[in-house]
């Protein structure tokens, strides 16, 4: 989780484009799992995460982490 | 919003929202929290008949936190008005709705969806016009009574 919080906002979508689909998957669970602890977590951050990853996969990423059954 | 109609497992003929009875859990999906800080965060707990979305408003100071319990417990008596809203909210959040396959069958998804932004938008917008009467009716009483003082 501390590695999300590690790069600036200006390079996330450069990380969020080199990764593969599946990774991204997993991403975005982790990104729903850090807003689950708003007071660990910067939900800012997270949001931009967020963001970025959407615009690459569209909604089916959301519906994934929610209908998988291996939770992070 | 993909619900479909699902009866219950557990109990004959009966048909109940998954998300509330909990009877089988190959029927629930992971819950999402999605939260901008502490103060204010949306629990969507998905199943494979009902949604229930509850959300949890920001409240600054004391008065706020007491327009936004007095303006909710309004809102909830009146629920079956409002066919979405549940009754009671989840516990650490303000208000909660309720949305069943039947609902989604009748209603537009994207109207429902539509429907709970416009909702929470029009709260807020309440809370703040009841604080902002609230000051000022109060400013004006204690000029008055403070005036037969001076």
């Amino acid at each position: 989780m501390e590695a999300l919080a590690g790069p600036r906002p200006a390079d996330i979508p450069a990380v969020v484009k080199q990764l593969p689909h599946f990774q991204l998957d997993i991403l975005m669970k982790f990104v729903y799992r850090g807003m689950a602890f708003p007071e660990l977590y910067n939900s800012s951050v997270l949001l931009t995460w967020h963001e970025k990853v959407t615009e690459v996969t569209g909604l089916g990423s959301i519906v994934r982490v929610m209908s998988d059954r291996l939770t992070v | 919003m993909c619900l479909e109609n699902f009866s219950s497992q557990v109990v004959e003929r009966h048909n109940k929202p998954e998300i509330e009875a909990q009877t089988t859990k190959e029927a629930l999906l992971t819950p999402v929290q999605i939260s901008r800080n502490e103060n204010e965060k949306v629990l969507v707990e998905p199943s494979i008949n009902s949604i229930r979305i509850s959300i949890k408003i920001k409240q600054a100071d004391d008065l706020e936190r007491i327009l936004c319990a007095t303006f909710t417990r309004f809102l909830m008596m009146r629920a079956e008005n409002f066919v979405v809203l549940r009754r009671k909210a989840i516990k650490g959040y303000d208000i909660s709705f309720l949305i069943t396959n039947f609902h989604t069958e009748q209603m537009y998804k994207h109207k429902l969806v539509d429907f709970i932004i416009q909702f929470m938008e029009e709260v807020d917008k309440e809370i703040s016009e009841m604080k902002l009467s609230i000051n000022a009716r109060a400013r004006i009483v204690a000029e008055s009574y403070l005036q037969q003082f001076s």
